[in-house]
């Protein structure tokens, strides 16, 4: 005959009340994402926006650590949370240093775009963001060249190799790899996610600055020359953002998986 | 270093008074004239009213100090850039003329010897540099004279959700606080030992990157406890709600609004002719 | 016979556990709350006292979801079944931590914050956010950003923005914790006002029983989520068996008269005084207290200072001088407190000995040897720091990496390393958290993590910055053992608190900070005593001093236990 262990006691069994449906009548949320979460997060970018990360150049180069940050917005709470967190935390950021921010409104809007760019490298694709983001970028490529290189002449050569790094990330976001960089974000192996968020910052921060780029030339243009610097300083920028998107992003996300908080719906982590 | 703090302006004048809205109308309207407008007198004119405008309603001297002196490199930059190399592209839009040459780098200089500095080269960076100039004090002479307190209702009176605009002023109310948590977290990583300029630019990385890591997690274990205090206060994001502060447009924000949407026009009828660039 | 009103609160058998507890942590609770009382909730750490707090708003269990049984009504509203904002214009709610309850960014705008939420009209809002802010004492600070304010007005702005809702219930869950004396008592002395003027319900979560006693009239004491005890305040505070069964700490002057009861030198029958006005009143049924001066222990002769300021001023880029021409030495192997109200300059001085600031004059020396010869890293190896907040000083994956983080950059061997990091752990009990996230860990373990971390590096020196704040009796009491065992080690421990009760058995030494001077610098005794200098610095004399004070002329006792041996029969030595 064998022996049936003793079930373990039911630390509920006893209890005197009712067991009572819990129904959450409230939902302050944005993009499905608690508004206390967008608020830290949109304050984290506005702080961080005032820490520079300087590396040193041939030229001298410093970017706020915040443009290696933005992106992780986007993976945190969600496409739409993140778009909102990254745009009015580099929007406080401006509005408290104008002097940082180059032209405000495009450092405004390329923060919420670099956030939403990263929110579509997802398992699923996130199609209907992606569409637009997609016909976005290559509607700057389009006029950034024709105005660039038909226009005023620059070679069309030294355009491509100096925005390198942001046809890679235009190629990255069209391709299926942006699921792969979706589901490596989920793993549960750090260095997975690391390579993941590298990945995914280089694309996203990448693209935020071609954004950028393509309008300020719209806006200002500069002659061919001003290109040749980009051949160095784009691809070492951006491995710096990546990296500081990857590193960053890893220890909060080791973090947050160890912390009981609620997590928002459209998280993918 | 102490948190950056709110840049209020100094004096109380007519367009201090204005409702955010009328002074987002004379925002918008002079970025439209700024982009669409290529002639550097035009622009630097329109550069020139923003910055006395800057000087009208008390933006902080040192502010305006401030700006010259990060801003003066990078104007310089681009005087020279525009003036040097930028040639095939200003004599497209001079129907191919050749330039005028202000002077030339003796030979003997080196990368730059032989390099011509051209006036219609530097005409065009002038533009260049007012265009940037009003693009970015504009922000000082709209944000830095209004109260921060009266943004959110301004906000949503031209149809943004309440809650992107709680947002917008949050954020102002916990800058402070998180900025002295990240000073907070590099004091504490050289007072276990940590001396950053003994590092190299890789490790430096390391270890700036890892002061925005407990910024964050400690961002968000705060914010769940903000999430329950809103809750507290009845926050539900409902639009379904009213201000203390009522923002109301008086006659002289609908006269400002007249006035821009009247300057949009103008601007855009003068932009083929005389906003072109004509050397 | 006119009938009873109906009670504010009322709970049946409410049980409740988060989604991640494997077991309630609150159980079968009942009880009843009526209209005008204030009412104490006390219990040591993790007995449920904040849950209990958020169900009365419904944040618990809407918001947190987990299990919910029995049933909870306040003010004639199931918390489950009516939303969150409606509950909350019945119930106002203050949290621990000033800062982060305050979400807008004027003082004005915060009080006006839950009424635009209720959609009052702006002439009803601009009058309640008047009155509140006169109720509270912040009528002149309406326009300031809420970062402006000192801690204690933080919370003050907090219970105005409680009380602009006129709720009969304001829920308080340990408001004053992160507050220095002065603080505390302006916010309970604002709850007993506005209990008197308002008729508001309270309910105080609080560890601060000098406080409680003063202000409470009914008690209830949580144990592991079930309900220990529900009682007249006085009467749970003095339970002979309560408070002691849960660690918990009674008022120093309950503590006192309980301690002459078991010496037979109060009357059996009288009940020990709760407050200090009672305390003071039973002077009069006790034998004539002797004079109780003990010489101080000799202070063994350590060489020369390990830390000395000369002559040190600190002027700000802003103007502020925050410290005037300071000269102070601090003996090998000392243990001392700093005391002073905020804004006496604790900070700067701290800041000073860690070198992270330099003085406009003067000079700060370790070992003889000037500080500014020190980079700050260096100095870490030998001066320690534990501040305040552990959260802002964790930023590894595991808690061995956050031990370990320090010693990276020492020029120490790898077993070294090791056995330092081994130690440190053991020290702090955390060798089988080793793995853990240190985000993952409840406050006090955090708290630990930073102790260890900072104590792989062997320091010297150690100053630790309101070790006890936010713990429990049983807490604060662990962590200040640990301090008395690294002084027993020879370690100089520097200690900063607000908490003077708990230090007479652990300190020798006092230096009282006002105004950027450096007022008193003395052997713990004669410092309790200097009550008028205290005063001047908003620092409170703790109970046992005032009973001693007013005992006998020159009755220097420090604590409880003193205070009781100086009514002992044999003459106390000179």
């Amino acid at each position: 005959m064998v022996e049936k262990t003793p079930p373990k006691s039911d630390p509920f069994a006893g209890l005197k009340g009712r067991e009572r449906t819990i129904i959450f009548h409230d939902a302050a949320a944005i993009g499905g994402a608690p508004v206390a979460y967008v608020i830290v997060l949109a304050t984290v970018i506005a702080v961080l926006s005032f820490i520079p990360f300087s590396i040193v150049l041939a030229g001298g180069s410093s970017f706020p650590m915040a443009q290696g940050v933005y992106s992780l917005n986007g993976w945190i709470l969600g496409p739409w949370a993140g778009f909102v967190a990254s745009s009015i935390g580099a929007t406080v950021g401006v509005f408290l240093a104008p002097h940082t921010a180059g032209i405000p409104w495009l450092s405004m809007s390329g923060a919420g775009l670099a956030a939403l760019v990263a929110a579509t490298l997802h398992p699923t694709g996130r199609q209907r963001i992606w569409v637009g983001i997609s016909a976005l970028i290559l509607t700057g490529w389009v006029l950034f060249y024709y105005q660039a290189v038909l226009l005023n002449g620059v070679d069309a050569g030294v355009f491509f190799l100096s925005y390198a790094t942001h046809l890679i990330s235009t190629v990255l976001l069209l391709s299926p790899a942006r699921r792969w960089i979706g589901r490596a974000l989920r793993s549960k192996s750090l260095k997975r996610v690391a390579v993941g968020l590298f990945l995914g910052t280089w694309i996203s921060a990448s693209l935020m600055m071609f954004y950028m780029s393509w309008l300020s030339y719209a806006l200002l243009t500069w002659p061919e020359e001003v290109f040749y610097i980009f051949f160095v300083v784009v691809p070492l920028e951006n491995t710096a953002r990546s990296v500081i998107g990857a590193v960053i992003g890893t220890g909060v996300i080791a973090g947050l998986r160890s912390m009981s908080l609620v997590k928002p719906p459209h998280a993918n982590f | 270093m102490s948190a950056p703090t709110w840049t209020t302006a100094t004096r109380q004048t007519a367009f201090s008074a204005l409702d955010f809205r009328a002074k987002l109308a004379v925002f918008f309207t002079a970025t439209f004239a700024a982009v669409i407008w290529d002639n550097p007198w035009l622009n630097l004119g329109l550069a020139a009213g923003i910055g006395g405008g800057c000087l009208a309603v008390g933006i902080p001297g040192a502010y305006l100090r401030l700006i010259a002196k990060v801003m003066t490199p990078f104007f310089a930059l681009l005087l020279i850039t525009h003036g040097f190399f930028n040639v095939q592209h200003v004599q497209r839009l001079l129907d191919g003329r050749d330039l005028t040459a202000l002077f030339t780098v003796p030979e003997s200089i080196w990368v730059f010897g032989g390099a011509t500095f051209s006036r219609e080269g530097a005409l065009f960076g002038l533009n260049a540099i007012a265009k940037s100039l009003t693009f970015l004090l504009l922000v000082p002479l709209c944000v830095f004279t209004t109260d921060p307190n009266h943004l959110v209702v301004s906000l949503v009176r031209l149809k943004l959700p309440y809650k992107l605009a709680f947002v917008l002023t949050s954020t102002l109310r916990f800058f402070p606080l998180i900025f002295e948590e990240i000073q907070a977290v590099i004091r504490t990583q050289r007072l276990r030992g940590f001396a950053a300029e003994d590092l190299s630019p890789v490790q430096r990385l390391r270890v700036y990157a890892k002061v925005a890591v407990p910024v964050i997690l400690g961002a968000l274990h705060k914010a769940q406890q903000t999430e329950v205090v809103l809750q507290a206060k009845g926050f539900s994001g409902s639009s379904h709600r009213t201000y203390l502060y009522e923002a109301k447009l008086s006659s002289l924000d609908y006269g400002v609004i007249a006035l821009t949407a009247s300057a949009l026009i103008l601007a855009i009828v003068i932009a083929p002719t005389l906003g072109q660039f004509t050397g | 016979m006119p009938p009873t009103p109906a009670p504010l609160v009322s709970l049946r058998d409410v049980s409740y556990a988060y989604p991640s507890s494997t077991a309630p942590v609150l159980r079968d609770l009942s009880f009843d709350i009526a209209p005008g009382e204030i009412v104490a909730l006390l219990g040591p750490s993790g007995a449920g006292k904040t849950t209990l707090c958020l169900a009365l708003m419904g944040i618990v269990p809407q918001f947190y979801r987990g299990r919910f049984f029995g049933e909870l009504v306040v003010d004639g509203q199931d918390v489950l079944t009516e939303p969150i904002h409606a509950l909350s214009r019945s119930v106002g709610l203050v949290l621990q931590d000033p800062a982060a309850q305050l979400v807008t960014a004027s003082v004005e705008n915060e009080v006006a914050f839950a009424l635009e939420n209720a959609a009052l009209t702006a002439s009803e809002i601009r009058e309640r956010v008047a009155a509140a802010l006169t109720a509270v004492g912040l009528e002149a600070l309406a326009k300031k950003h809420p970062h402006e304010l000192s801690g204690g007005q933080q919370q003050r702005l907090a219970l105005a923005a409680a009380l602009a809702q006129q709720p009969p219930l304001i829920v308080l869950d340990e408001p004053t914790s992160q507050l220095d004396p002065a603080s505390t008592e302006e916010v309970f002395a604002l709850i007993r006002r506005l209990n008197a003027s308002h008729g508001t319900t309270f309910l105080v979560a609080s560890h601060a029983m000098e406080e409680v006693a003063a202000t409470a009239t009914r008690a209830l004491v949580l144990d592991a989520g079930r309900l220990a005890a529900d009682a007249p305040v006085a009467e749970v505070i003095r339970d002979p068996a309560l408070f002691p069964r849960l660690h918990l700490r009674r008022p120093e002057v309950t503590q006192a008269y309980a301690e002459l009861a078991a010496h037979g030198l109060w009357p059996a029958d009288q009940s020990w005084p709760c407050t200090l006005a009672e305390g003071m009143a039973g002077l009069t049924q006790l034998p004539p207290a002797q004079p109780f001066q003990p010489a101080p222990p000799a202070a063994p002769d350590r060489g020369s200072p390990i830390l000395a300021l000369r002559d040190v001023t600190h002027t700000y880029p802003d103007g502020t001088t925050a410290l005037r021409k300071i000269n102070l030495e601090i003996p090998r192997g000392e243990y001392c407190l700093l005391i002073g109200e905020n804004g006496a300059g604790k900070s700067t001085l701290l800041q000073h000995f860690l070198n992270l600031l330099r003085p406009t004059a003067g000079d700060v020396l370790i070992d003889g040897v000037s500080l500014s010869d020190f980079k700050v890293a260096e100095l870490a190896r030998r001066i320690g720091y534990v501040p305040q907040n552990p959260d802002q000083q964790l930023f590894n994956a595991t808690v061995e990496d956050e031990v370990a983080f320090s010693l990276q950059n020492t020029d120490l061997t790898p077993d070294e390393k090791s056995a330092r990091l081994e130690q440190a752990l053991a020290a702090m009990n955390l060798e089988h958290l080793r793995a853990a996230h240190p985000f993952s860990l409840s406050k006090g373990d955090r708290a630990r993590v930073v102790i260890a971390a900072v104590l792989s590096l062997d320091p010297e020196v150690l100053i630790f910055d309101e070790p006890t704040t936010g713990q429990d009796a049983a807490g604060a009491r662990a962590i200040l053992d640990l301090t008395r065992d690294l002084h027993a080690k020879g370690r100089t421990i520097v200690i900063v608190t607000h908490h003077l009760y708990l230090m007479p058995e652990y300190a020798r030494r006092v230096m009282v900070m006002g105004e950027g001077q450096l007022l008193l610098d003395a052997p713990v005794r004669e410092a309790f005593h200097a009550t008028e200098l205290l005063a001047r610095t908003a620092v409170r004399p703790t109970q046992a001093v005032a009973l001693a004070r007013a005992s006998h002329p020159q009755n220097r006792a420090i604590s409880p236990a003193e205070f009781v041996a100086s009514f002992a029969r044999e003459e106390a030595s000179p």
